[in-house]
Formats: C-alpha cells, sequence, structure tokens
C-alpha cells in the first residue's frame, strides 16, 4: 500500500495571538517511524495533539486516517492512541487496570483483557507487574506501563509526545533502542515529537524538522544531517561550522564558493542554478575537517589551533583561519602538538545551502 | 543567620523554643474552654463556671426528661427532638447541595479566565459577618422577593455559608489532578461522560467526602445566618442559643448537650482528616 496512512492538509493553529502552526502539510505512510523535531515553540507538540484530537485547530483542512475523514472526530473516536511525556497513569488504578482501560471501553470480555495485558506486559518487560500502583513505579517502569497502555488497543498509530523527557541519560539510550526495536517488531505507524537530533538520527525511518510553526526541512535521517538545506537545519543537526559566502561557479553539484578571498570547493545539493554572486552558507560538519592535510591538496587552508577542548571520547579543536574560527573534532587519542597547521575539507563535506 | 551566629546562645535557645511555646498557649487557649465545657457538664453547679460533685444527672435528664419520663427528651420546656432532627435534615440537604455546587465550579475554575476575580467573588461570604450576611438575605429573599422563610430557606442560608469552604477543598484536589490523565482517558476511547465518572470523580473522592463533611459541619453549627432566615423553625444552635439565654434550671442541660455535640464534631472532623488525606 503506497497510500499514506494519515493525511493532514493545512492545519494552523493559534493560541491567542502566538501562532504555533502555519499551514502545515504532513502525511505519514504504514508502518514507517515519523519524527516530529524541533525546539520549544516549533509547533511539534501541537500538530501531534491535533492529530490525536485532544487539541481542535483554529483552521484545518482536512485529516484522514485509514481513508477515513475524522477532521471532526473527538479523540475517543480516532484509532490512534497517545504515550504522554508524563506518563498519565490513572493513579488510582494498578498497573493491570491502567493497560486494561482501553480495552474495557472497547468491549473486550474478561479473559481476552487478561490474555492481552499479559501479553503486552511481557512485550515491555514488564511481567509481574500487574497489582502495583503507578505510584511504586520508577520512571523508566512507569514509561513502559504508558507504552503498553497504549499498545494494547492496537491503534493505526502511536504517538509519542516527548517520552524519554523526564528520564536520565542512561535510561534514555537504552529506551531509544527499545523503542526501536518494539517498532521493528510491532510494524505500526510511530509518531514521535522530539527536541533531541540525536534521538530522531537514530531511531526515524523519516524526520520533520520544524521551526516557529513550519516545516524546515523534511528526509532522510542522512538527508538532514549531511545535506542541510538551511543553516538552521545544519546547527539544528549539528554542524558547527557555518560561513556565509558568495558564489564564483556553480556547475551541476560542483560549486566554488568564495569567503574573504579564499575559494572553496563545495558540493549543492538544490535542484536551482545559482548565478554567481549569489550569497550563500556553506556548512562543514566538525568531524569532517581533517588537520592532517599536505599543502597543495584540494581544499587545503592554512591555520592556528587557538584552543584545545578534552571530552572524553573526542577533543575538540578551535582553528583560526582566514574565513574565521573552525571547530575540528578528532576522535582518536592522538593530542595535537602543533600549533601552525594545513587542514583540508573534501569537497563532498563542504555543502551550500541558500540561506 | 548573622545576628543569630553572634548572639549569645542562650538567645538562640529562646529563639528556638518561642515557636513550640506560641503552639503550646495556642492550643491551650483553643482546647481549654472546650475541656473546662466537658468538666462542668460533669458538675453539681456548673453555671458557677465552678467544677465539682461530680455526677451524670445532667445527661441523664437531657435524655429522660428530669421526670425521668421515658423515650422522649424533654426537660420541662427542653424539647430536644425537633430541633436536632432539623438541623440534620438542614445539614444533610445543604451537604448535598454543596458537594454538587462545588465539584460543577470546581473543575472549571482553574481553566477560566479571571479565575483569581472569580474565586474572590465566591469566598466573600466568609468575610462579611455572618450577621450582616443573614440580615440582607432576609431582606432581599423575604422583603424583596417575596420567599416564605422555612427550612427551605435556612438550607438555601446554609449553603451560602458553607459553600466557599467546601469550593476550597475541592480547589485543592482538582488543582492537583494532571489534566493529562483525564485527556489520556479521552485518547484510549473515554467519551466525556466516561472520563468523568470512572477517571476524573474517583481521583476527587477524597475532596468530595471532605467537602460534604465540611458542609454538613458547618451547617449543623450554623446560626448567625439561620437566626434571620427561619420563620419559627429551630435547629439546634438556635434552640439551645435561644435556652442559654433563658433563666431556668434547663439550663445547665446546654452543658451536656455542648459537650455532646463538641465531640462529635470533633470525631467527625477527625474522620474527614484520615480519610480526606489519607493519599498523602
Amino acid at each position: 500500500m503506497n497510500q499514506p496512512l494519515l493525511t493532514v492538509r493545512n492545519v494552523s493553529h493559534q493560541f491567542g495571538n502566538i501562532v504555533a502552526l502555519d499551514k502545515v502539510s504532513i502525511s505519514a505512510k504504514k508502518g514507517e517511524f515519523l519524527t516530529l523535531l524541533g525546539e520549544s515553540g516549533s509547533g511539534k507538540t501541537t500538530l501531534l495533539r491535533i492529530i490525536a484530537g485532544l487539541e481542535t485547530p483554529t483552521y484545518v483542512e482536512t485529516i484522514t486516517l485509514s481513508n477515513e475523514d475524522i477532521t471532526n472526530h473527538p479523540p475517543d473516536k480516532r484509532n490512534c492512541t497517545t504515550v504522554f511525556q508524563s506518563y498519565a497513569l490513572f493513579p488510582h488504578m494498578s498497573v493491570f487496570k491502567n493497560i486494561e482501560y482501553g480495552l474495557k471501553i472497547r468491549g473486550f470480555n474478561e479473559s481476552d483483557r487478561r490474555t492481552r495485558v499479559e501479553n503486552v506486559l511481557e512485550l515491555v518487560r514488564l511481567e509481574g507487574f500487574g497489582n502495583r500502583k503507578p505510584s511504586e513505579l520508577s520512571g523508566g517502569q512507569k514509561q513502559r506501563v504508558a507504552l503498553a497502555r497504549a499498545i494494547v488497543t492496537e491503534p493505526a498509530i502511536l504517538l509519542f509526545d516527548e517520552p524519554l523527557g523526564a528520564l536520565d541519560e542512561r535510561l534514555r539510550l537504552d529506551m531509544q533502542v527499545e523503542l526501536k526495536e518494539l517498532h521493528e517488531r510491532l510494524k505500526v505507524t510511530f509518531i514521535y515529537v522530539t527536541h533531541s537530533q540525536e534521538e530522531a538520527l537514530t531511531m526515524s525511518d523519516r524526520i520533520i524538522l520544524m521551526r516557529q510553526g513550519k516545516i524546515e526541512q523534511e528526509g532522510l535521517p542522512h538527508e538532514l544531517f549531511d545535506r542541510p538545506k538551511s543553516s538552521f537545519t545544519a546547527k539544528f543537526m549539528g554542524t558547527e561550522n557555518i560561513f556565509e559566502g558568495k558564489i564564483l561557479s556553480q556547475q551541476g553539484t560542483k560549486c566554488i564558493v568564495g569567503i574573504n578571498k579564499n575559494e572553496i570547493n563545495a558540493t549543492w545539493h538544490g535542484n536551482q542554478t545559482l548565478k554567481p554572486g549569489t550569497s550563500v552558507f556553506i556548512a562543514i560538519r566538525a568531524e569532517r575537517v581533517n588537520l592532517n592535510a599536505k599543502e597543495n591538496e584540494g581544499n587545503s587552508f592554512q591555520g592556528k589551533v587557538s584552543k584545545t577542548i578534552y571530552k572524553g571520547k573526542y577533543s575538540d579543536h578551535y582553528i583560526q583561519s582566514k574565513f574565521g574560527e573552525l571547530k575540528s573534532r578528532i576522535w582518536d587519542k592522538s593530542t595535537f602538538e602543533k600549533n601552525d597547521i594545513c587542514f583540508s575539507l573534501n569537497e563532498k563535506d563542504v555543502i551550500v545551502m541558500k540561506n | 543567620m548573622a545576628l543569630l551566629q553572634k548572639s549569645k546562645p542562650n538567645f538562640r535557645k529562646l529563639l528556638k523554643i518561642a515557636p513550640l511555646i506560641l503552639g503550646v498557649l495556642a492550643l491551650f487557649f483553643i482546647y481549654f474552654p472546650i475541656f473546662w465545657l466537658i468538666l462542668l457538664s460533669f458538675s453539681a453547679e456548673p453555671l458557677t463556671g465552678v467544677p465539682g460533685g461530680w455526677h451524670f444527672d445532667w445527661y441523664i435528664d437531657m435524655v429522660y426528661g428530669a421526670d425521668r419520663r421515658e423515650g422522649e427528651a424533654f426537660v420541662g420546656d427542653f424539647q430536644l427532638k425537633e430541633p436536632l432532627i432539623k438541623s440534620i435534615s438542614i445539614a444533610t440537604l445543604t451537604s448535598v447541595l454543596c458537594i454538587i455546587s462545588a465539584v460543577l465550579v470546581g473543575r472549571v475554575l482553574p481553566n477560566m479566565k479571571h479565575q483569581g476575580l472569580l474565586l474572590f467573588g465566591f469566598l466573600v461570604p466568609l468575610m462579611v459577618p455572618g450577621i450582616v450576611v443573614g440580615m440582607a438575605m432576609f431582606l432581599f429573599f423575604r422583603i424583596g422577593l417575596g420567599i416564605k422563610m422555612g427550612t427551605w430557606s435556612l438550607a438555601l442560608a446554609h449553603f451560602v455559608w458553607a459553600f466557599p469552604f467546601c469550593l476550597l477543598v475541592i480547589l485543592v484536589v482538582v488543582s492537583r489532578l494532571d489534566q493529562r490523565v483525564l485527556e489520556a482517558a479521552r485518547d484510549l476511547g473515554a467519551s466525556k461522560i466516561q472520563t468523568f465518572f470512572q477517571i476524573e470523580l474517583p481521583i476527587i473522592k477524597p475532596g468530595i467526602f471532605a467537602a460534604g463533611f465540611f458542609g454538613f459541619l458547618l451547617s449543623f453549627n450554623e446560626l448567625p445566618f439561620s437566626i434571620f432566615m427561619r420563620k419559627g423553625d429551630m435547629t439546634l444552635p438556635i434552640y439551645l442559643w435561644i435556652q442559654s439565654g433563658a433563666h431556668n434550671s434547663s439550663v445547665p442541660l446546654i452543658f451536656a448537650l455542648s459537650t455532646i455535640i463538641t465531640l462529635i464534631s470533633m470525631l467527625i472532623t477527625y474522620l474527614i482528616v484520615r480519610l480526606g488525606f489519607k493519599n498523602g
């Protein structure tokens, strides 16, 4: 089935005078892990809540799920469930009853409910926890109960509202792997909201990066990581080195960009032609700065190492060069003694962006 | 803190004990008169204010009558049964009215604009002396609207008095309720009604119990509003008030009755606290 499972057309939403979403349209395919990525205020959570039906948008053209128009359906009539950041477990019910709730509403008989709840408890590795109360659980356990509760009703889409935000780092990293495995096992569509680009890269099939209520860039994880289309995307995805310059020449993907009288060979992934003189930005990931360059290699430049910060797994070196301060990240143990160095950049790692 | 460190050790000790002493004094002033009342109810000459000569006579008189008439609580003109029943029925009515209104208002108040102002509006009866409100209500309902006084007018007056307290209690539990929990219920397929009865109500139940008891107790012991909003009706507090102004021998019985009412009220309050705050 190539038809998208979910489509949202032209949704706009305002909170008072604040625009949360500005004519956004998205679609989700069956079985994909789609991430809505962005900082606070980008509109990602609002969009998720509108899909769930928990928020009524100021304006929306249509929302369809499994070919059904659910635009005006209340949340209880939509075939999707949400995993909340604060877990939102029912405090007066046991773990078992919490998970069972959705099934009870749907009219499953007692033995069916029991089987399904026990299966899902096993799936989230909480066998035997049925009789505990939410107040007796740790954060990670509560998260898994919230997950179980959402999964057991077998919805068409599982919505995640920054579910790992309240967990500590170790647990968060473990849960990321668990969620990814769960997704592969269940083969259900996941729509996942997060502000962490790292989380998005780890788990998603596709990422929608949002900014101030609009979609900034949409695509596969490596597309956003290696080929950002704007400096916002580049910065968000962790690219440290962004410089402004002018196009000197462009042919297909090959470009020459001029910055402060230096020429850099760069790569352009866009479709348009860039006229010489156009203002552009270039982005270079810190990991891609080669500090052991030979002079006269392509894209090699002189620089001075001004500062080194040791970070355990890697070291960051700050290089003063003719086009500004460059950050270089080295992952091996070799310490850098030299001050004056020659560094080079592979032209495929120098990405040209229009803004 | 620097002041404390530089001052003499004795002064610091005093500063630490002072709150404790004040607390004990406060409790003393609250409970001693009540304790005295209880002592006097067992005393031979309670009107002298001096306890002594212990006996249960006043209690026996209260139940069986000075003529030792069985079954009916009455001594001379001290007729308890009617005011007692009236007070209980009005208190129950008030309690129910308060619970329903407090829940309806308490649920939505936190989500409204100008909630501070609205809350203040609801709490105003607490700030105005009871006599004044009672009189104002009488003028408005009896004279202004021509509504006759009776049991219902009393229940209304008690409702006005008790509602602010009940509202505050409900607001406390409602504000502790995470809205996301209700959203989760809707998200899982529960309708608005199902969510209210299956999720919201059980969670705020302790608050509802507390509000109900408060409403009952406040109504049961209410005097100033009732003075104005009654016709010839007698609630227990009114009866006691009238009797205590009388100069006949049934007065000492008031001590016995008051002791019993006080102890029952304290017991009910204790139960409220246990039930209402069981979950910390």
